[in-house]
């Protein structure tokens, strides 16, 4: 291990940064004034665009929100199941109703009651064209809501939606209707109020999101007595901000930046297995080499994912066998991953047809987007050039990359994140039905597959249908099989916190150590 | 360091070998401008044979050789996160930043002085149009418009270098309308006019020679305008994209590593600053040459 | 008559200034026309701000609730109609008003820009006049290489180095944000060697020109002190040309602004705009570009104005 910067380059640095004063402080020291521990700071990658929730579809956005506003039902913290929230229980009381009994006692932050009256209003806020928005295609099944008490509202469905519980735990957050339709939307979007354990107390756009806690949540008051998101858009100076003891919480810390934090006082780095993954798209839409499942087959065989993991991930990544995440609830252990084996991928593309030094494939890549990604689109290229084959690597920023997946203008291969990946239908129906955009493949027997996982009427019947999908794809090759990513925070030490596998950020668990 | 402008060149020029003989006179007696064409002439000299000259491939990935520092044995200048040899990727992005700086500037410089000899001698609403179009253009700050036409064109090096070019033209353009408006007036113009002559003629023949001064020692330290313009929007994500090594592109990526590998933040930007200072040197040299006072 | 002329040069002032305010109108409108086609060029952004897992039809539902499903001419015409009622439509990202997140950004950006104007003129001018004074002496040499260093100098990475060194290893300022007098130091200075090279140079080069005219010499043997024709008779008559070249750099500042807010993470216009850019969020762009042409042309006529007020040898024409 290297150990940072030698002093001449130091000099040389400070020297060309006008000043000759040679840097006194050998190793970053976290600490932060005296503040009483009652006040966390995050940083953050981009400001929560809306404070009016359920419009727009944007993470980070979601994540401060949350603290705000609490959906009817939640995902467990660790293993990703859907657990009781606002609603205390879930029912599907006929393949196309859902049932939910409502929690009792809770208020929002101005008092007043949440009922089913809100869940509804909710509903309709999505559902009216007027308020475009872009969650309303998650709720396009929902034909109307009822109430038959006030603590008990119906969901009419117009198909079987399996995964409804899991919509409502990550795209409903309740909003107060009351509240609104006295002072309206304009009003609320600079005054938001929900049910959450902070209430919002100021906005700066590009600077930060300031919160306090909800005294009177009804999980408790929050430990934690402020909140501020920090907008940093840029890694390293979030990293700067971090280890000058200006923010408390760092997202998206990158791997090779571990060892400064670990290195830092006060600070200590978390790490936490993400429940997105990546893959590469072998796309097979036009006729070419990738339409043939031995070449696909051969170019898993040809990339050695372990040693990307160690040597590019720095480790920080756990591998998928197929096309699911550990963290999916239909993930299928019995799925073995393909082993590196370069001579068997020449052989396989030659069984094909083709030899390596006549394949020349585009690759499209992300830069910036996930860990690593650019480098790793390179490594992999480098692999495969090992055994003669010509990739050419396309980077690109991420806007313009997706813009190109959308267009299907992005070659033979993309990289491409998917998540987080809770339930079989949200990963493989999504990416495979059909002739499926983010995944640049289409194969009519894999789709009768899927169709019929979906609408299997049992639970057994769904879970070995979805199965007997994965044991498909694996032997299809429509993809590279990658990893799920670890993500890395860099946390102050006298805080407790716990990040979670979809990304979240949760801080009503927050709490001083000690 | 900087003595006063030298004599121009003379007016009545001798034969060629003449005038090179004389400007390297001029050269010799001024050692910043030689030290500047020197470190010019290497770097052009790296770009053009970076293959025989850079011990290593741009991309080759070396696993074994991760993130090591400067003098490691058989890596000069260190190797960044994927062992990638650095000083062969600043010599491969020696050829980006001199192709973009050359053949953006001579472009916009070309366009610049065609659009604004016609627009200055013919006047009219030809000149209204080309002048309300030069407005605009420059009404926008330079960087935002490159940034724009490259979010549109999408990146990569050639359309780094449209962008400069419709960004830059503008300003070459309003230059030399001016000089052909002050041009246009003097005697052997004006007796040409009345003998007959064609305004492309005109124009080839008596309005640009006399323009070119100006806009040559202006395009020339546009170069490293356009150079460090790259740079800027690579390192900004809208330009020249990995795995095409750039400095701006490779500061990016090595802004990752602040804490713990500089290397990868410090001899992109020197390269670039050591360029940069070398044309805008030769530059002043020239200027003071061409256009004394 | 002198009476009958004054009254003849006010209506030629009045024709000069209307015909001017005529080309910012037309200025503005070309920028905006321009920027709008150019920006549909790269197709419907749509499908960047909704769930990349909702099926094709909620896909067209969404662009349609945003018009981008109608012919380009309608959506253009609904634009400029708009445009001309101040209304710049909303953000796809934000779902706010556009032309209001333009103008909530501004502060910022405009604390930054006056503030580095101040720095790089206050550095430049006293620099500028004395390298004057003795024409070719050591300070002239020093500040003719300051000019070309500055011109030579990747701004960005200079940004990135005064990072690197006062925030991260001497932790003397903040590396980033806007909080406190102290988070200033690093933006404003990166941002005024934007425009530095050029008031050097102008300011050398115009006390230069000042010292050896006439009047000055004629000042001079009158028995004036030097601090006074200095100050009262050349720096006055150079400070002229200075005036306009601040205001022909407030693109540049702009320019500069986008490079800077983005290093420093500074919550200002340029890193709205390079993020809309990125992002694709048209409405934004628009409304930036539609502000900053506007803001560019008002001020070059103002100052086109202030000049010819400054300096009576100038006639409108």
């Amino acid at each position: 291990m290297h150990t940072g910067r030698s002093l001449a380059a130091r000099g040389a640095m400070a020297a060309l940064a006008v000043s000759m004063l040679l840097p006194a402080s050998a190793s970053a020291a976290v600490h932060r004034a005296a503040s009483g521990h009652d006040t966390v700071s995050v940083a953050i990658g981009s400001d929560a665009l809306s404070l009016i929730p359920d419009t727009i579809v944007d993470a980070t956005t979601n994540w401060q929100l949350q603290q705000i506003y609490d959906p009817l039902l939640a995902l467990d913290g660790k293993t990703e199941a859907v657990i009781p929230w606002l609603a205390t229980s879930w029912k599907a009381t006929s393949p196309t109703t859902w049932t939910l009994t409502l929690r009792h006692g809770v208020r929002f932050q101005d008092g007043e009651p949440f009922d089913a009256s809100a869940v509804q209003f909710t509903m309709s806020y999505i559902q009216n064209p007027a308020n475009k928005s872009a969650v309303a295609a998650y709720f396009s099944a929902v034909k109307s809501v009822t109430a038959p008490n006030p603590y008990t509202v119906v969901f009419h469905l117009s198909r079987f939606v399996p995964f409804f519980p899991y919509l409502l735990a990550t795209e409903f957050l309740v909003m107060p209707p009351k509240y609104i339709q006295q002072h309206g939307l304009k009003y609320f979007a600079s005054h938001p109020i929900g049910t959450g354990p902070y209430e919002f107390v100021s906005q700066t756009l590009g600077q930060n999101l300031v919160l306090k806690a909800n005294p009177h949540y009804w999980r408790g008051k929050p430990a934690i007595q402020n909140v501020v998101f920090d907008v940093i858009p840029d890694f390293s100076a979030r990293l700067s901000a971090f280890l000058a003891g200006k923010v408390d919480i760092i997202e998206e810390l990158p791997y090779t930046d571990i060892p400064v934090v670990q290195r830092a006082n006060g600070a200590r780095v978390i790490l936490e297995p993400s429940a997105r993954f990546d893959y590469i798209a072998l796309v097979n839409l036009k006729p070419g080499p990738l339409d043939n499942v031995k070449v696909r087959q051969a170019l898993n065989y040809a990339v050695n994912v372990p040693l990307l993991i160690r040597d590019v991930m720095d480790g920080h990544a756990i591998r998928d066998p197929g096309a699911l995440p550990r963290t999916n609830s239909g993930f299928d252990p019995a799925i073995r991953p393909y082993t590196y084996n370069p001579s068997l991928a020449k052989k396989l593309i030659e069984e094909a047809g083709y030899k390596p030094q006549d394949l020349n494939l585009t690759f499209s890549c992300s830069n910036g987007r996930y860990p690593m990604d650019s480098e790793v689109c390179q490594a992999v290229a480098a692999e495969l050039g090992q055994i003669g084959i010509h990739v050419h690597v396309i980077s690109d920023a991420w806007a313009v990359h997706l813009t190109k997946i959308i267009n299907r203008t992005a070659g033979d291969m993309f990289y491409l994140g998917w998540g987080p990946s809770l339930y079989p239908q949200d990963t493989l129906g999504y990416l495979f039905e059909g002739n499926q955009t983010y995944s640049g493949f289409n194969d009519p027997a894999l789709t009768a597959l899927i169709t019929k996982a979906e609408t299997a009427t049992t639970l057994a019947a769904q879970k070995a249908d979805w199965n007997a999908v994965q044991v498909k794809i694996q032997q299809l090759a429509p993809w590279i099989f990658l990893w799920q990513q670890d993500d890395v925070y860099g946390v102050v030490k006298w805080l407790h916190w716990q990040p979670r596998p979809d990304e979240e950020i949760d801080l009503f668990d927050a709490h001083p150590v000690g | 360091m900087l003595a006063p402008a030298q004599p121009s060149l003379p007016q009545a020029a001798p034969a060629p070998p003449g005038a090179l003989v004389h400007l390297w006179r001029h050269l010799v007696r001024r050692p910043v401008a030689l030290v500047a064409l020197v470190v010019l002439l290497a770097a052009v000299f790296a770009a053009v044979f970076a293959p025989a000259v850079a011990p290593y491939g741009p991309t080759a990935v070396d696993f074994l050789n991760i993130l090591k520092p400067p003098l490691t044995p058989h890596h000069l200048l260190g190797t960044d996160d994927l062992g990638r040899d650095e000083l062969s990727r600043i010599i491969y992005g020696a050829r980006v930043s001199l192709l973009v700086g050359g053949v953006g500037a001579a472009s916009a410089v070309g366009i610049g002085l065609l659009l604004g000899s016609v627009s200055g001698y013919f006047g009219g609403w030809l000149d209204t149009v080309i002048m309300r179009v030069v407005d605009v253009q420059l009404s926008f700050p330079f960087i935002l418009l490159v940034l724009t036409v490259n979010a549109v064109l999408g990146f990569g090096v050639k359309n780094i270098i449209i962008s400069l070019v419709v960004s830059g033209w503008a300003m070459f353009a309003r230059l030399t309308r001016g000089e052909v408006l002050r041009v246009k007036h003097l005697d052997y113009v004006t007796a040409a006019v009345a003998s007959g002559a064609s305004p492309a003629h005109i124009i080839v023949r008596h309005v640009i020679p006399n323009v070119l001064a100006p806009v040559l020692v202006l395009g020339t330290l546009q170069v490293s305008q356009f150079m460090i313009a790259e740079a800027t929007v690579s390192y900004l994500g809208f330009g020249v994209q990995p795995p095409t090594p750039a400095w701006g592109n490779m500061l990016a990526e090595g802004e990752n590593y602040f804490y713990t590998a500089w290397w990868l933040m410090v001899f992109p930007g020197v390269s670039l600053l050591v360029v940069s200072l070398a044309i805008n040197f030769f530059g002043d040299w020239l200027r003071r040459l061409a256009l004394p006072g | 008559m002198p009476h009958s002329r004054r009254a003849e040069g006010g209506r030629a002032t009045q024709r000069y200034i209307l015909t001017r305010l005529g080309h910012v109108v037309v200025v503005v409108f070309l920028s905006l026309t321009a920027v709008f086609f150019i920006l549909r060029m790269t197709g419907n952004p749509a499908a960047l701000f909704v769930p990349m897992n909702v099926s094709k039809t909620s896909l067209s539902q969404f662009a349609h609730e945003f018009g981008f499903d109608r012919p380009l001419w309608q959506q253009y015409l609904t634009f400029l109609w708009q445009a001309l009622h101040g209304n710049f439509g909303q953000s796809l990202a934000y779902r706010a008003s556009a032309m209001g997140l333009v103008l909530g950004h501004l502060p910022a950006t405009a604390a930054l820009a006056v503030l580095s104007l101040a720095l790089s003129l206050a550095i430049s001018v006293p620099l500028g006049v004395w390298a004057a004074m003795r024409p070719d002496g050591w300070l002239d040499n020093l500040v003719s290489l300051l000019v070309i260093a500055l011109q030579s100098m990747p701004i960005f990475w200079l940004g990135l180095l005064l990072i690197l060194v006062f925030a991260v290893d001497l932790r003397l300022v903040p590396p980033s944000g806007r909080e406190g007098f102290s988070s200033y130091i690093l933006p404003v200075v990166t941002l005024s060697t934007y425009t530095m090279a050029a008031f050097l140079r102008l300011t050398r080069a115009s006390m230069a020109e000042a010292l050896g005219q006439d009047y000055i010499r004629t000042a001079r043997a009158k028995g004036a002190t030097p601090a006074r024709v200095l100050v009262v008779h050349a720096l006055r008559n150079s400070l002229i040309p200075l005036v306009t070249v601040v205001g022909l750099n407030l693109a540049t500042l702009l320019g500069g602004a986008v490079v800077t807010e983005t290093i420093f993470s500074w919550p200002g216009l340029g890193r709205l705009l390079l993020n809309a850019l990125l992002n694709r969020d048209f409405t934004i762009v628009q409304a930036g570009v539609f502000f900053i042409s506007a803001v560019y042309s008002v001020t070059n006529l103002a100052v086109d104005i202030l000049y010819a007020a400054i300096d009576p040898r100038i006639h409108y024409t």
